[in-house]
């Protein structure tokens, strides 16, 4: 009964609001509370979103009117299980991302609440478009606020994080805007329905896997095409930080959900084993490149490659296994991706917080620095230590949970990949532990640290708030999986039933 | 028709422009020397009343079809007026500090518009030279306003002297279209001259001709001079309304004229324009003159442009014009945010810090960059990607891959002027705040951009109803 309308007012209402703060908000203050104000407000439609939603009914919600007639373009709206868990991850993470830069940005904070609401907006409407072309708009258009969020209160070398940012995010998806074009005139429509139920043969399926590919491995971010992740992470405010890896990061696994495993399964299938080999050397690799960094950001941001890998061996793992149509093992893949994907929001956006923290305390980010903060800030220390273990996969943490259940679909497909993939536990647990041993534990590094306050009322929420989520999340996940669970078993079903029986 | 009763209803624009110059010369007289906003004044109103005359003229055609009025004609008059009402907003305060605001700028520039519309009206050989050269003189002595400066007169000598030679190559191609079909009518040209090697030269030379005007390379050398030596003002006329009339050209030349199916000269004209989209492309990221960016910016522009006419079909060439139409509202735009920028030409330091200057400008400046660069919803991605189905549609997919890969790297040069204006800061702090009439034309022009890609159906629906239903 609230269905008309409701996504609508999910994605346009923090974009009114956000231009609005842009124009009118003339002091910080102002700026800062109606931004905080707009998105916890945001909570309320999606609450209503999540009471009402059906998780066995398909797409919900949905808003379909014409757009651009000419060319079969509509303004189409729709939700299943998986846009709804990345939504309401969306809607629970923006406020901490406001609250990230409370302090820390003191100029032009108009233009900042204003671009990070506009971004939120956005971010909606990507999980919500059931049109590729109105996906590809938010998609795209929302490099911009990002671009500016990066440029203008980054770090010293934000520029060039920025503009590699980017044109790496770009150049990524100006092929997959190639490939929706191909589509359309086979297709004669944008709608993504009528996208996956397009027949194609081997050949095509090919290469428009290989156009989407480029846009969502340049999101994820895959190896190799990571490179702009580290600098963009280290070089963005931690309002930004948090917005990128906690959200923007999961934009590159639901386009492969929505896209290459449904439009060109067969290709998917054919591609599986590159994308495990990529996403093996990103788990093992980057986590080694990780354990090196001598800049906090910069490790959490290369940990964050290596989880991504994670995610994307759980889509493809299931497609290497040699019996075909086992959808129940793909379902369980694809369903350990997503769930690692919502826990990687929620550990990821805590640790870069509490990099924010420091940060705003010492301005610096360089490990080296730190030694001993717990005796100082002692429940920051709790915090920390909490959320790098969870980002370890401690059992009973929300990041073991998406873990468990790829190296679970990879096991029963290759027990060497499984092997591979388990490798994450054990360099996670290196990287997160020398972090936490150098940072927060041992004597009182220096005068600084021994200077330090610890945790304010407004980080005490956010960082609490997640640290709650982390733990309900890894202790009963059963929400989130039962929320998901038909949409993934329908697509499991869509993707292995294939394309090419049908052309 | 019946011979001897004139019909002048098709001629109603015309014959407004041709009313209004007269009208503005004798008000420049008068009052030009103590009341130069009068003589602006007089020119808009003017130029409104073209513009109600636009809407009003009823097609047809005149002078035994050498003149036609049909929808691709209002449409490209329309937007002609638009860009010279833009136009004669943004340039006054360029020119009167460059000290070259005169009535004559004016009236060269309505001498320009009305070479525009005689062209996008053509419809034989004659009529068409005839507007393009009148559009021509017209831009030729406005590069030279500023009569003692050097780089204006190295700018009007290099434009002059090229845009003479693909004159006279346009020419040439003609001349041996008339001889080998006997008329000098466009729809009778092609079905009248046989498929010969001499049909080919003739194409291949209005190609060229067509190359120069639209500044595509190899015939680009005289676009960056004639974009940066002139004074700002007059910059904003060449950047825009010769793109419409090689529009009007290509679309009445080469899609009926010519007696050559579009196939066996298509690799020309592909040719051309990876070769504009590369050098175009690669030349601006070089650049440190905003003029000369968005100059060499506009290459590439035109190749994109071209390649939609390459795929050919009414769904190619209306991608074309609607791409034609943006572009000159986004160029324009662009150059009004520079002359708001900057009295005298200007460095592309001179962008620095702009948001913390005059936040609106910036703003509307960061929407003409981000439609320049492709950006959805902005029109400048719709334009770009009409061409790519267009592409697409015809079997060029990989012409298509290499046109979005070059647009990537367009987009660095665009972000370089965002960077300038959001990300550093000011060489001269103190707020910037051109005229109202000024801030209020920018705002509308950048806000179209958005209004064209949010709400893109009237236009494009009209762009393809210019070539026939379908």
């Amino acid at each position: 009964m609230f269905g008309e309308g409701l996504l609508s007012v999910l994605i346009w209402l923090p974009v009114a609001a956000g231009l609005l703060i842009m124009g009118l908000a003339r002091s910080a203050a102002v700026a800062r509370w109606s931004c905080l104000a707009v998105a916890l407000v945001e909570w309320i439609p999606g609450w209503l979103l999540w009471r009402a939603f059906d998780p066995g009914g398909g797409y919900q919600f949905v808003e379909r009117h014409d757009w651009i007639a000419r060319f079969n373009v509509e303004y189409f709206l729709g939700v299943d299980g998986i846009a709804l868990a990345l939504i309401l991850l969306t809607l629970v993470l923006t406020p901490v991302a406001i609250v990230a830069g409370w302090r820390a940005i003191d100029r032009r904070t108009g233009l900042y609440y204003g671009a990070l609401l506009i971004q939120q907006g956005l971010m909606l409407g990507v999980f919500c478009a059931l049109d590729s072309l109105l996906f590809y708009v938010f998609w795209e258009f929302m490099l911009a606020p990002m671009f500016l969020i990066i440029g203008i209160w980054g770090g010293e070398r934000r520029i060039y994080a920025t503009v590699k940012f980017f044109l790496f995010t770009f150049l990524g998806s100006v092929f997959m805007l190639v490939s929706l074009v191909y589509l359309y005139l086979k297709a004669g429509s944008y709608a993504i329905p009528d996208l996956h139920a397009l027949p194609l043969t081997p050949a095509e399926q090919q290469l428009l896997f290989l156009g989407f590919l480029a846009a969502f491995a340049v999101k994820v971010p895959m190896w190799p095409v990571h490179t702009w992740l580290p600098d963009a992470h280290v070089e963005a405010p931690t309002g930004g930080s948090v917005i990128l890896a906690a959200i923007l990061l999961k934009m590159g696994g639901f386009g492969m959900l929505r896209f290459s495993l449904p439009v060109t399964p067969d290709a998917a299938w054919q591609f599986a084993p590159l994308i495990i080999a990529l996403s093996l050397i990103a788990i093992v690799y980057i986590a080694v490149v990780a354990l090196a960094q001598r800049d906090l950001k910069k490790l959490i941001a290369y940990s964050s490659v290596a989880h991504m890998g994670f995610v994307t061996l759980g889509f493809f793992v299931p497609l290497a296994h040699a019996g075909a149509g086992n959808d129940e093992l793909l379902a369980l893949g694809m369903g350990g991706g997503m769930v690692q994907m919502i826990s990687h929001g929620f550990i990821s956006a805590a640790l870069f917080l509490c990099v924010g923290v420091l940060y705003d305390r010492m301005h610096t980010r360089r490990i080296d620095d730190f030694g001993g903060v717990a005796n100082t800030m002692p429940a920051f220390a709790v915090l920390t230590v909490l959320f790098a273990l969870a980002n370890a996969g401690l059992p009973g943490t929300s990041g073991f949970v998406g873990e468990f259940l790829v190296i679970l679909a990879s096991f029963r497909v290759q027990p060497l990949v499984a092997l591979g993939a388990a490798t994450i536990l054990v360099l996670g647990a290196a990287y997160s532990l020398y972090m936490i041993k150098r940072v927060v534990f041992g004597e009182v590094g220096n005068e600084r640290v021994a200077a330090l306050e610890d945790l304010d009322i407004r980080e005490g929420i956010a960082l609490g708030g997640l640290g709650i989520s982390v733990i309900v999340l890894g202790l009963y996940p059963d929400p989130l999986v039962e929320l998901m669970e038909p949409s993934l078993n329908e697509l499991a079903r869509h993707v292995l039933s294939g394309k090419v029986a049908a052309w | 028709m019946v011979i001897g009763l004139f019909n002048w209803a098709p001629l109603l624009p015309e014959l407004a422009l041709a009313g209004l110059i007269p009208v503005l010369l004798l008000v420049d007289l008068a009052a030009g020397g103590k009341h130069p906003r009068m003589v602006q004044a007089v020119c808009l109103a003017g130029l409104a009343l073209v513009g109600w005359a636009v809407f009003a003229a009823v097609p047809g055609e005149l002078f035994s079809d050498s003149f036609v009025f049909d929808e691709l004609a209002r449409l490209l008059k329309l937007a002609g007026v638009l860009l010279a009402g833009l136009a004669f907003v943004y340039a006054p305060g360029n020119l009167s500090a460059a000290g070259t605001l005169r009535g004559e700028y004016y009236l060269l520039g309505l001498f320009a518009l009305l070479g525009v519309f005689v062209t996008a009206s053509a419809g034989s050989l004659l009529t068409l030279y005839l507007g393009l050269e009148l559009l021509a003189l017209a831009l030729y002595t406005l590069v030279a306003l500023k009569r003692d400066s050097a780089r204006a007169a190295e700018a009007a000598m290099k434009y002059f002297v090229l845009g003479a030679i693909g004159s006279g190559a346009m020419l040439y191609g003609m001349s041996l279209l008339y001889g080998l079909s006997g008329s000098l009518l466009l729809s009778e040209v092609a079905a009248a001259a046989p498929d010969s090697a001499g049909a080919y030269v003739a194409v291949a030379l209005v190609l060229t001709g067509v190359a120069f005007k639209l500044g595509a390379a190899p015939f680009h050398q005289w676009v960056a001079d004639a974009y940066d030596g002139p004074p700002l003002g007059v910059a904003v006329l060449i950047a825009t309304a010769p793109k419409l009339a090689s529009f009007a050209l290509i679309a009445r030349l080469l899609v009926d004229g010519v007696p050559a199916p579009q196939d066996k000269w298509n690799l020309l004209l592909i040719a051309m324009a990876l070769a504009s989209l590369a050098l175009g492309t690669i030349v601006a990221l070089a650049q440190t003159r905003a003029a000369r960016l968005l100059a060499w910016a506009a290459i590439a522009h035109v190749g994109f442009l071209l390649l939609g006419v390459a795929a050919g079909g009414a769904g190619g060439l209306s991608a074309a014009l609607f791409y034609t139409l943006v572009y000159v509202l986004m160029a324009a735009g662009a150059f009004g945010v520079i002359i708001a920028l900057e009295k005298q030409a200007a460095p592309l330091e001179s962008l620095r810090g702009l948001y913390r200057r005059n936040p609106g400008i910036a703003l509307i400046m960061l929407l003409i960059m981000l439609s320049m660069i492709g950006i959805p919803p902005l029109a400048g991605f719709l334009a770009k990607w009409q061409v790519l189905m267009a592409l697409v549609d015809s079997g060029m997919t990989g012409l298509a891959v290499v046109a979005v890969a070059f647009a990537v790297i367009g987009a660095y040069y665009y972000l370089k002027i965002v960077r300038l204006m959001f990300m550093e800061a000011p060489q001269a702090p103190e707020p910037l705040k051109p005229g109202w009439g000024v801030r209020l034309t920018l705002g509308a022009n950048g806000l179209a951009l958005l209004v064209i890609g949010v709400w893109p159906n009237p236009l494009l629906d009209w762009c393809r109803a210019a070539f026939g239903s379908g």
